[in-house]
């Protein structure tokens, strides 16, 4: 960032942890919407360091936004009066003066870049390339905010898989960004049905859940990433005799395609999955589900 | 056949379409397989019956893209519909290739579905982008033949802030796009003179990360360049 950096400009994170991060973005994949919170005290500190006189009334936020050659604007007023969706008190509220929608886009492949400009056109703050967290439906950004952690993993619609549903890792140009996803096809509208009926999300979730396992651990040079370490940490945390690094030092050591289907390690991914489903109470889920379509088909 | 409604290709016209580009990349006398246009199998409707005349010859690449998004127009969210260009690359394929001195780089003619980035320098694409986005202002960018990839394109296609920019196209046009006695245009910078527009395009790639020029003045970046730059304000045709 210091790279020609006339105008004292501060970065903005976003790839950070909740408390230290000045921007978040979530794509809706279903609605074809984004929503943008700003950290507004973190971002205001930063910037009035760098620019003691500045002025916040006159000082603009844009929000740019990238699917590979094509660039689209969006503002976001100023820093006097910032549009961005807000999250407290278990309430996600949206911001309506936002020009939110993505119609024009591939919301798949969308990044957005934050600018903060004075009247000078001097820029005083901005951020990278910064890749959204991609959700269903909005809601779901309130269970990112109330565990103060990120996902296990992200959903994606995808033009790309032939099956029905796929796993895989998004940003897997760059082990210490990738991120395991759960790839819907785009031409089949799973990842709604899944919003509507828990049967089909308990099915696809807990095997997804399992299959992204396995290969985290078959991942080397992976210290970096926290969304791995998430996983293999809530995975360890389920498992009292065996520990993440004793496994990968097992795959390292020996035929991997092998050691990565061992009684030992299969019995580390049960206990790991029966974690999951026991934390997002998947099977009540499903019970649940099941009972109320046999109430409505005796109905 | 000359005439041919819009279609766009499927995935498995597409697949086809890349096929035959790679085996004529191999062999220059692969005929083109104009029936891959009509193959059902290959391709999916479109909205309305829209005509496509593949003998229509156009005098640049500004004039192609002015027609394409004549076509184009009322049609909703194509930006990214790789079949409708690919479609259109093969209906006018014996005019695109190969580019006047034997260019034939896969992305001027494939749009590569996981390099987004690249499709700014499709030969179809990229001219329909620049004429419907900026109709006949994008004449800076495209002077040149359609199956002539120009060197303004070639700067421009550097950064999407770039060629999504009509401060940056105005201020293109000011320091070197003029128009001759025959009212034709042409472009005046030349690349072995300073402050040309591969300079320029360098020069803005490092103000953007300090300046916001996508919505500055064209006054206003000429004020942030220097004199290798202005001096061509004053020169003619």
């Amino acid at each position: 960032m210091g790279k020609f950096n006339y105008t004292n400009r501060v970065e903005l994170f976003w790839d950070i942890d909740d408390d230290q991060r000045d921007v978040f973005i979530a794509v809706s994949s279903l609605e074809r919407e984004f929503y943008i919170m700003l950290n507004l005290n973190l971002i205001l500190k930063k910037i009035r360091k760098n620019h003691p006189k500045l002025n916040e009334q006159t000082t603009k936020i844009y929000c740019e936004i990238y699917r590979g050659a094509f660039r689209k604007e969006v503002q976001l007023g100023t820093l006097k009066e910032p549009y961005h969706d807000s999250y407290s008190g278990n309430n996600f509220q949206v911001d309506d003066r936002i020009v939110r929608t993505l119609d024009e886009i591939d919301v798949n492949r969308v990044s957005f870049r934050i600018i903060i400009t004075n009247t000078n056109n001097q820029i005083l703050a901005s951020s990278n390339s910064i890749r959204p967290f991609f959700i269903g439906k909005k809601e779901e950004i309130k269970t990112i905010k109330q565990n103060k952690e990120l996902p296990l993993f992200a959903t994606k619609i995808s033009d790309e898989i032939q099956h029905p549903w796929d796993v895989g890792f998004e940003n897997d140009t760059d082990k210490s960004k990738m991120i395991p996803v759960i790839y819907f096809n785009a031409k089949l509208d799973i990842a709604s049905e899944c919003e509507t009926d828990d049967r089909l999300t308990v099915v696809i979730f807990s095997y997804a859940f399992k299959e992204l396992l396995r290969r985290c651990l078959l991942l080397s040079d992976v210290d970096e990433n926290k969304h791995i370490q998430e996983f293999l940490k809530f995975a360890e945390q389920a498992n009292t005799n065996l520990k993440v690094e004793e496994i990968q030092q097992q795959i390292a050591s020996t035929n991997e395609n092998e050691e990565i289907y061992s009684p030992e390690i299969e019995l580390f991914i049960d206990n790991a999955v029966a974690k999951y489903l026991e934390q997002f109470q998947l099977l009540k889920k499903y019970e649940n589900a099941r009972q109320n379509l046999n109430i409505q088909s005796e109905e | 056949m000359t005439k041919f409604i819009l279609k766009k290709f499927n995935e498995n016209g597409e697949k086809k379409f890349e096929e035959f580009f790679d085996r004529k990349l191999k062999n220059k006398k692969t005929p083109i397989p104009f029936k891959y246009l009509l193959d059902q199998n290959l391709t999916d409707s479109v909205d309305g019956e829209i005509e496509i005349d593949n003998s229509k010859k156009f005098k640049s690449a500004y004039e192609f893209g002015k027609y394409l998004d004549e076509k184009l127009k009322d049609l909703k969210n194509i930006r990214f519909e790789t079949g409708i260009f690919h479609w259109l690359t093969l209906v006018f394929f014996d005019q695109l290739f190969p580019g006047p001195s034997g260019g034939s780089q896969k992305i001027k003619y494939i749009l590569n579905k996981k390099s987004p980035s690249s499709w700014k320098k499709h030969l179809v694409r990229l001219r329909w982008e620049l004429y419907s986005q900026f109709k006949e202002k994008s004449i800076v960018y495209l002077t040149k033949e359609m199956n002539n990839w120009s060197d303004e394109e070639e700067s421009i296609s550097a950064s999407p802030t770039l060629n999504s920019s009509e401060t940056i196209l105005d201020l293109y046009t000011k320091l070197y796009l003029r128009y001759d006695n025959k009212k034709n245009p042409t472009i005046i910078s030349k690349r072995n003179i300073s402050g040309n527009h591969r300079e320029l395009t360098k020069e803005l790639s490092i103000y953007q990360l300090n300046f916001d020029i996508n919505r500055m003045s064209v006054e206003e970046l000429l004020n942030l360049l220097g004199p290798d730059f202005k001096k061509w304000i004053k020169q003619t045709a």
